[in-house]
């Protein structure tokens, strides 16, 4: 193969220059089509992986924890640096009115500690949540989502009951104060989480319901939860009985999983009929250029040397057309998020069951399946279509004459 | 005598179709010396091109050897083949066949591209090439911009570009006016004999048959040296 003939005919396949427009935009035109269909994938793999991770986030930071833990007790945790906080919690089931409207809703017993500042960014609030712990009446905290459905705002006076378990729950009503309301941006959280003081709560459970200890660690990676759960169990001095985030809530987290396959499945189809496009791009360069072919086999240029020559100056179109789309997806996705603060402000009725404020998480591994994805595909595409190159010979050039 | 460059030998070429076939060479046998030029004549249709085609290998024979400096080429595969025309045969044909997106330079210079050449080498041998054909000018203009005898200089500067040992031409002023195709004509038989070249030449002109030293009627799918 003669490689400097293949850098001389790659170079000028890319930059022809004929008379004809259609045939000097080809090349523009081919990055131009590869890059605008790797614009909105990019964009929606960031959207898609964002959503997945804030919406995960979300649970893990207000409702779930990282690991939650079954016990009344648990062992300092202060040691293990991969743990950010441990909160000791009770939850329960119940009913919540104003005046004229109920709502069923998750209680969730916390203490003040319970807040901080992490939880507090993603309730999109400032502490302290409980101002006045001394009164007799309960605070409470609600989302605007439940605050709205209740018609109540900060200060108005509510009433709690708890649903019954196994009829050992004493139905007995509490009223409660709405000292804040929080909103996390996700409709499926707000619509039932409600925070209470656990002493509050406690009042309304029996005295044998125990709670469970939440705990969040710098990383949702199984490694790190197996970590600290083997560090407290050795603390313990007994196996504990624990379940992770994605365990407790396993249905939305196969969920997720499951959307991510099939955004992919579509994805790739995409990535097909771009491939297929480009095919058909270098069919007509093969066409455009055949005698220039024949005149180059009965010059000497062997066969393999030409296919790889069009082969490369194909996939040099699509690297670019590639790189532009990744480029391009990827400034688009970091500042989409404003776009769509805007759209989670103005709480479209369309929008409200999507987590549209969260922040961007760079999805490194689905651009690099999808990027090898394209490059194959239409790997797979040229070589199918560039095959015609070898039944090109001199003769075809010569009985023209 | 100096030394046989390419034998042709019993060759026949029969094109077949669906209702008859057609014996276009046969029997054919032709040697052609180092440093001589030859030149084939014939009617139109008695297969000049084909032996042409065939002695450049371009085409393969139905029948018979075609030998290249004693090497039979039916032993030759596509690679080996690709690299004969590339460093021993130098192709002129009627159209120029000159390829539009590239200057008169690079034209030039593409066989010895493919060979490999170190580019200083090659494009200071096509523009001496282009200074001997008159158009140390023209280097850098596209076909398009170049007249019909200025194209065909081109093609004869590329035809010799990797100093191959046998010029092989197809009626190369056929397209040309009189006086453009006189002037190809002697600076064909010119270059060839300043660059101690073998010429196979097919021509209807009977001019430049005389110009050759040997000439040949094809008739009959056969070659018979013509008397002066």
């Amino acid at each position: 193969m003669s490689k400097p003939f293949k850098r001389f005919l790659v170079r000028k396949l890319l930059t022809i220059h004929t008379h004809h427009h259609y045939t000097k935009t080809r090349v523009l035109r081919s990055v131009l089509l590869i890059a605008l269909v790797m614009i909105p994938l990019i964009v929606s793999l960031f959207f898609v992986q964002g959503m997945i991770d804030g919406i995960s986030d979300k649970y893990i930071t207000l409702q779930d924890g990282h690991i939650q833990i079954y016990s009344s007790q648990l062992p300092d945790t202060s040691l293990i640096p991969t743990v950010l906080s441990s909160d000791y919690v009770l939850s329960s089931q119940g009913v919540i009115y104003s005046s004229d409207q109920t709502a069923e809703i998750t209680i969730k017993g916390i203490q003040s500690s319970y807040i901080g500042e992490l939880r507090a960014k993603e309730l999109h609030v400032q502490t302290p949540i409980f101002d006045n712990q001394s009164s007799s009446v309960a605070e409470i905290m609600l989302s605007e989502v439940i605050a709205s459905t209740l018609g109540v705002s900060i200060g108005d006076r509510v009433a709690l009951m708890l649903l019954p378990e196994g009829g050992q729950l004493s139905v007995r009503p509490l009223l409660a104060r709405v000292t804040d309301i929080y909103n996390t941006g996700y409709y499926e959280l707000d619509s039932h989480l409600v925070f209470i003081l656990q002493s509050s709560l406690q009042r309304m459970l029996p005295s044998h319901q125990q709670g469970h200890w939440e705990l969040l660690l710098t990383s949702k990676k199984e490694p790190i939860i197996q970590q600290v759960i083997q560090h407290l169990e050795q603390e313990a001095g007994t196996s504990l009985s624990w379940a992770s985030w994605d365990q407790f809530n396993r249905s939305v987290y196969e969920n997720f999983i499951t959307s991510k396959q099939v955004i992919m499945v579509v994805f790739f189809s995409i990535l097909i009929v771009a491939a297929t496009y480009i095919a058909s791009i270098s069919n007509a360069l093969v066409q455009d250029t055949r005698s220039s072919i024949a005149m180059y086999t009965l010059l000497g240029a062997d066969s393999k040397t030409l296919y790889s020559s069009y082969m490369s100056a194909m996939m040099i179109i699509t690297s670019l057309g590639l790189s532009t789309g990744i480029g391009i997806g990827i400034a688009l996705s970091y500042n989409i998020g404003k776009l769509l603060h805007l759209l989670a402000q103005k709480q479209i009725p369309a929008f409200q069951y999507y987590l549209l404020d969260f922040s961007v998480s760079f999805p490194l591994r689905d651009i690099i399946l999808i990027t090898l994805g394209m490059i194959g595909i239409t790997a797979c595409a040229l070589w199918l279509s560039l095959r015609k190159i070898r039944t090109i010979t001199p003769l075809e050039l010569l009985q023209q004459e | 005598m100096s030394n046989l460059l390419l034998q042709l030998s019993h060759i026949s070429k029969r094109f077949a179709s669906a209702n008859q076939t057609i014996d276009v060479l046969e029997d054919l046998n032709l040697s052609i010396y180092e440093g001589t030029s030859v030149a084939i004549t014939g009617k139109s249709g008695s297969g000049k091109s084909t032996l042409l085609h065939i002695a450049g290998a371009l085409d393969a024979p139905s029948g018979g050897e075609v030998y290249f400096k004693g090497i039979l080429l039916d032993y030759y595969d596509d690679q080996l083949l690709s690299e004969y025309r590339n460093r021993h045969i130098g192709f002129i044909f009627q159209s120029h066949f000159l390829l539009d997106d590239f200057s008169a330079l690079e034209n030039v210079f593409i066989p010895s591209l493919i060979a490999k050449e170190k580019r200083s080498i090659m494009v200071k041998r096509a523009k001496e090439l282009l200074d001997k054909v008159g158009l140390s000018s023209r280097l850098h203009h596209k076909p398009f911009q170049l007249s019909g005898g200025e194209k065909q200089r081109v093609a004869i500067c590329r035809a010799l570009m990797n100093n191959p040992s046998l010029i092989i031409a197809d009626e190369p002023t056929g397209s040309l006016d009189e006086q453009t195709a006189q002037e190809i004509e002697q600076l064909l038989i010119q270059l060839v004999r300043e660059e101690h070249k073998t010429l196979l030449l097919v021509t209807h002109e009977k001019q430049l048959a005389t110009l050759c030293d040997t000439s040949y009627l094809l008739s009959n799918g056969r070659v018979t040296p013509i008397d002066e």
